[in-house]
């Protein structure tokens, strides 16, 4: 059935967590890229034949029109699917940049094609010029952090007070606070415990 | 950013109040955290859209120099991974990167943003059924709807382009 080995290919991305990379498939990439050079020669034969009874392949509708129509539309299929495959495969792989850096463990590599492997060199590369001529490095301080301050409600505390102490956190763990909510005194908590939902 | 940069280093060599000097260099943080979250999503969209922003001169202009070589760069990487990879394999008039085949009639691999996505928008000012026709229906025939300031809608995202580019509505 014309079409099944590029459904194949797209069905690898979708299985699997997201995010995640599967070895690279070779093998079927190829069959499939064999699959559309068949069609084009079965589509050329077709035509050859339309043209040898003397008929004008942009208006003549027959059969074998036809048949030269679903090999293309069955080509063009296969080359989205493709291309669906690795455009999908590039966007995790430049991901793979910003989440992990320049250098990618060896277990990531070997699911990796050679060109993709040149593709992520190229990628950094350009991500590198970028922010050298930003003079901004861009892969830091990616998440941010919401701090919620439980106080005994024993132990007076001012708002200020609260605001030292999430100063002290952030500037030992060197995140950026960028919106500071309620300060609620509870019962239950120990005053200078701070909890940190990122 | 540069001068709270300054006023940072200024303040931790008078040996002003640490507190006071942490809050300064918060507001420095959280500054750069802005700026560095704008640029990155900045890229996220030239690298979504590279190939349509190429094509669009409209768009291409409102890049930064930077970003303009940055696209010109990343383009060269990724036309060269697909059509080493699968491009090149395929029969001649299937090889380009931006057209199923040399029979189709537009550019029909090219991935653009959608325009008709429903958004949540708030109008800064008055916005009268005139301005939100769509371009191609006369005014009698499209939704009369008014806008008036500072109620929410959620509308078509064609319907507001050019008064979001206009600054009468913001989107939520």
């Amino acid at each position: 059935m014309y079409g099944r080995k590029a459904s194949q290919l797209v069905k690898e991305l979708t299985g699997g967590e997201k995010g995640q990379l599967k070895a690279f498939n070779d093998d079927l990439i190829n069959q499939v890229i064999k699959e559309c050079g068949s069609h084009h020669v079965g589509l050329q034969a077709l035509f050859r034949n339309m043209q040898e009874e003397g008929l004008d392949i942009q208006t003549t509708r027959n059969a074998d029109f036809y048949g030269a129509l679903i090999h293309h539309l069955s080509l063009t299929r296969n080359k989205r699917c493709l291309m669906a495959y690795m455009y999908n495969r590039a966007d995790v792989v430049r991901s793979l940049r910003w989440k992990l850096g320049r250098v990618l463990p060896n277990e990531l590599v070997t699911k990796l094609s050679n060109s993709e492997k040149e593709y992520f060199k190229g990628y950094s590369a350009a991500l590198d010029a970028y922010m050298n001529e930003m003079n901004l490095d861009l892969t830091v301080c990616m998440i941010i952090v919401f701090a919620r301050i439980w106080c005994h409600r024993r132990i007076r505390t001012s708002r200020l007070e609260c605001l030292m102490i999430l100063v002290k956190c952030c500037s030992l763990t060197g995140l950026p606070i960028l919106r500071v909510t309620q300060c609620t005194f509870s019962n239950e908590l120990m005053l200078n415990s701070i909890f940190v939902r990122v | 950013m540069h001068v709270q940069e300054e006023t940072v280093d200024d303040f931790v060599e008078s040996g002003i109040d640490p507190l006071t000097v942490s809050l300064y260099q918060m507001d420095l943080d959280r500054t750069q955290f802005l700026l560095r979250s704008y640029l990155r999503i900045r890229l996220q969209k030239i690298e979504k859209f590279m190939l349509h922003i190429l094509k669009t001169n409209e768009l291409h202009d409102r890049l930064s120099k930077q970003e303009k070589n940055f696209t010109r760069r990343y383009s060269d990487v990724i036309g060269k991974h697909l059509e080493e990879s699968v491009l090149l394999n395929l029969p001649d008039n299937y090889q380009s990167l931006l057209r199923q085949s040399t029979t189709s009639e537009e550019d029909d691999m090219v991935p653009e943003p959608q325009m008709d996505t429903f958004v949540v928008c708030k109008a800064r000012e008055y916005v009268g059924p005139s301005e939100l026709q769509d371009s191609n229906k006369s005014l009698s025939t499209d939704l009369l709807m008014e806008m008036e300031p500072g109620e929410l809608f959620f509308i078509p995202f064609k319907r507001i382009k050019k008064l979001l580019e206009n600054g009468k509505v913001d989107l939520v």
